[in-house]
């Protein structure tokens, strides 16, 4: 099957006081019809931003796509007019944020709220929107929903805004939903509520959908596949259950080993948690090699002169490490 | 009361409302009869949802909120009927770290001054050496002590939160209250600030309460665990018998709800029994056990009587219905 969503070496500017800042160096990733695409990494890394320049929100100024491309069923959205990408956002691609209090319009009905949205893409009557926004929130489970789009946003908890949100960007139907940590700001239970309610969505409507997050958790329980990124750059991809299961780029590696995750079986021994030492490098003061060299516990000269390039090693498993046969063996 | 034990809490109740200028108003439940108690040099971990009243426990503890019932005692002196200045000496021994290390740093204030703030208002040591202990503090939590003239701004947010940590450490406290400490972190500093807790805890003997959501970083850090939920102890054990024998149902779904970042051998997704909805006010409190309107094993008693926390062997505390049989 081929790409509906397809995105080439996409690379994004921005102007900063401290000079040009990389955020997207070279991104490449594929979407297919109907599956979940996690994105995980540290603040800073990029995710966000290739979300946003899918939906062509790069605040420009300062920001400036300099060079790819992105596609979405053949067709460029790049150079799409701005009219063709008013109809593309939340009518073919939409999206949900992390913080679904500052996403909602406090002053609004969420009934009406969802409404505009279908209005804005469809040519149907404002009682048949209405209508709409009503069949979106029992869809995603509120409980007396006729009653609820009535509700203001200040009426209604986080996970019951977060599923108005999530009612939103499925009120029109789109092909591609891009999720931007949507559960980061909820308790644990709500989360998991949120998460069975997209895995039952996405099985029911077939939207593809990326979901961009910093917890590996989450990849786990949603993501068919998964690309990590690190400083503007996918550094290693693949299956979910190849990169939870045999992590190659040392940065993917660490990323999993850090997280103290749960065990039903704990024991005496607490052993410290792995860490990654140094911190994320500053996006203006990228030099010539991996971004990741100066953290990595195994960099070698080349990985401070020359960018690696993502290689294959399994399937659609692909990594970019210099030393990786080294990484793994060890 | 125990010797061992660095902070003993008996029935606390903190109680927000209940007055508005000519009428009457709803009262907040926040904290409804917590006890608990932290050993010397251990870590007690609380955990609940939003709302389930740890932090406003955390801070009932460091009586930064009005204490409406019951005893909070840190080495033995009673904390909760502690006046003004006895209070604000008393604060020495008992310090917190912040959730948002943004928020909590003034940005205008240099770091090195923020550290040496507590040094100065508590008058330990001579002014002269508090630079060099100010400095000794920073080589303490990881932090180069020439970036004591720096402000906050110039710091990433895992270097602020070892700041935060230093100002702590600088009164030489015996308990630290963190509320969240790591939860606005990424998780490659999550590991260092974490790390850094630890070995902090072992080279000073400090007594940590941990308020966290995150019941993985619960479970790596704690000594002893309490469940919270709406403003109760619902289950409260040592790490090990509470997270391989949870008793509690809420405990339980809240143990089911982590994502698990490992796939399985079988690779098939694990199907979870969801907690539905939302849990209840704490204003307009169930007259039963405050659980039972989500609890998927709850019972026509659960409605009526609320179930009192009983050890169900070998300290291990839960207050269920369903435990009694």
């Amino acid at each position: 099957m081929s790409a509906l969503l397809s995105i080439k070496d996409l690379v994004v500017d921005f102007r900063t006081r401290a000079g040009n800042a990389r955020v997207l160096n070279e991104v490449s990733l594929d979407l297919k019809e109907g599956e979940i695409l996690g994105i995980v990494g540290e603040s800073g890394c990029g995710k966000s931003m290739t979300a946003l320049s899918v939906m062509g929100l790069i605040p420009s100024p300062p920001g400036k796509v300099t060079s790819g491309s992105i596609q979405l069923d053949g067709e460029e959205l790049l150079t799409a007019p701005r009219s063709r990408m008013r109809q593309v956002r939340g009518g073919i691609v939409s999206m949900i944020f992390q913080e679904p209090m500052t996403s909602l319009n406090p002053v609004f009905r969420v009934g009406d709220q969802i409404a505009e949205a279908v209005l804005l893409h469809e040519d149907i009557s404002k009682a048949d929107a209405w209508a709409r926004a009503v069949e979106m929130l029992t869809k995603v489970g509120i409980p007396e929903p006729a009653v609820r789009a009535k509700a203001y946003p200040h009426e209604l908890s986080g996970g019951m805004r977060q599923r108005v949100m999530i009612a939103m960007a499925l009120s029109c139907r789109p092909r591609v939903l891009i999720a931007d940590e949507p559960t980061t700001a909820l308790d644990v239970t709500v989360q998991a509520q949120i998460f069975d309610l997209l895995k039952d969505l996405q099985e029911e409507t077939g939207t593809a959908i990326i979901m961009i997050t910093h917890d590996m958790g989450a990849i786990a329980e949603l993501a068919d596949r998964v690309a990590v990124m690190y400083a503007g750059h996918i550094i290693e991809s693949g299956e979910t259950r190849d990169i939870l299961s045999n992590p190659q780029h040392p940065y993917t590696r660490g990323l999993i080993s850090c997280v103290p995750h749960l065990d039903e079986n704990p024991t005496e021994e607490r052993p410290y948690l792995n860490e990654i030492r140094g911190v994320v490098p500053s996006l203006t003061e990228l030099g010539q090699g991996c971004a990741f060299a100066p953290r990595c516990p195994y960099k070698t000269p080349v990985c401070e002169n020359t960018q690696p390039k993502m290689e294959k090693v399994a399937g659609i498993h692909s990594v970019a490490c210099h030393n990786v046969e080294y990484v793994v063996a060890v | 009361m125990s010797d061992e034990n660095l902070l003993e809490v008996r029935d606390l109740k903190v109680h927000f409302g209940g007055k508005k200028m000519f009428r009457k108003a709803a009262v907040v439940h926040a904290v409804d009869g917590v006890s608990f108690s932290v050993p010397k040099g251990k870590t007690l971990g609380i955990v609940g949802e939003s709302g389930s009243g740890k932090t406003t426990t955390a801070l009932a503890v460091l009586r930064l909120v009005p204490i409406t019932a019951g005893e909070v005692r840190i080495d033995n002196l009673e904390i909760s009927s502690l006046e003004k200045e006895d209070l604000r000496k008393a604060r020495r021994h008992f310090q917190m770290v912040f959730q948002d290390p943004y928020s909590s740093l003034d940005p205008r204030q240099r770091v090195g001054d923020i550290v040496r703030e507590p040094l100065d208002l508590m008058e330990i040591g001579d002014p002269s050496e508090r630079d060099q202990m100010v400095r000794d503090l920073f080589v303490q939590v990881g932090l180069r002590p020439e970036l004591t003239k720096l402000f906050p701004h110039q710091f990433s947010g895992g270097q602020r939160q070892r700041v935060g940590l230093a100002r702590a450490l600088a009164t030489r406290p015996q308990l630290i209250v963190c509320d969240e400490p790591v939860s606005a972190l990424d998780v490659a500093v999550q590991a260092q600030i974490l790390n850094l807790m630890r070995r902090l805890q072992e080279d000073m003997g400090l007594t940590y309460l941990f308020i966290s959501h995150d019941l993985g970083v619960v479970q790596h850090l704690c000594d002893h665990v309490a469940v919270m939920y709406l403003g109760q102890i619902v289950e409260q054990a040592d790490r090990i018998s509470l997270f391989k024998n949870p008793q509690h149902p809420y405990t339980k779904a809240l143990l089911a709800a982590v994502p698990k970042a490992r796939v399985r051998e079988d690779e098939t997704r694990e199907e979870r029994v969801p907690l539905i909805g939302d849990p209840p006010s704490p204003i307009n409190l169930p007259e039963g056990c405050r659980f039972a309107g989500r609890c998927p094993v709850a019972m026509d008693k659960c409605h009526k009587i609320p179930p009192a926390l009983k050890d169900q062997g070998g300290g291990h505390l839960a207050s269920c219905h369903l435990l009694d049989n």
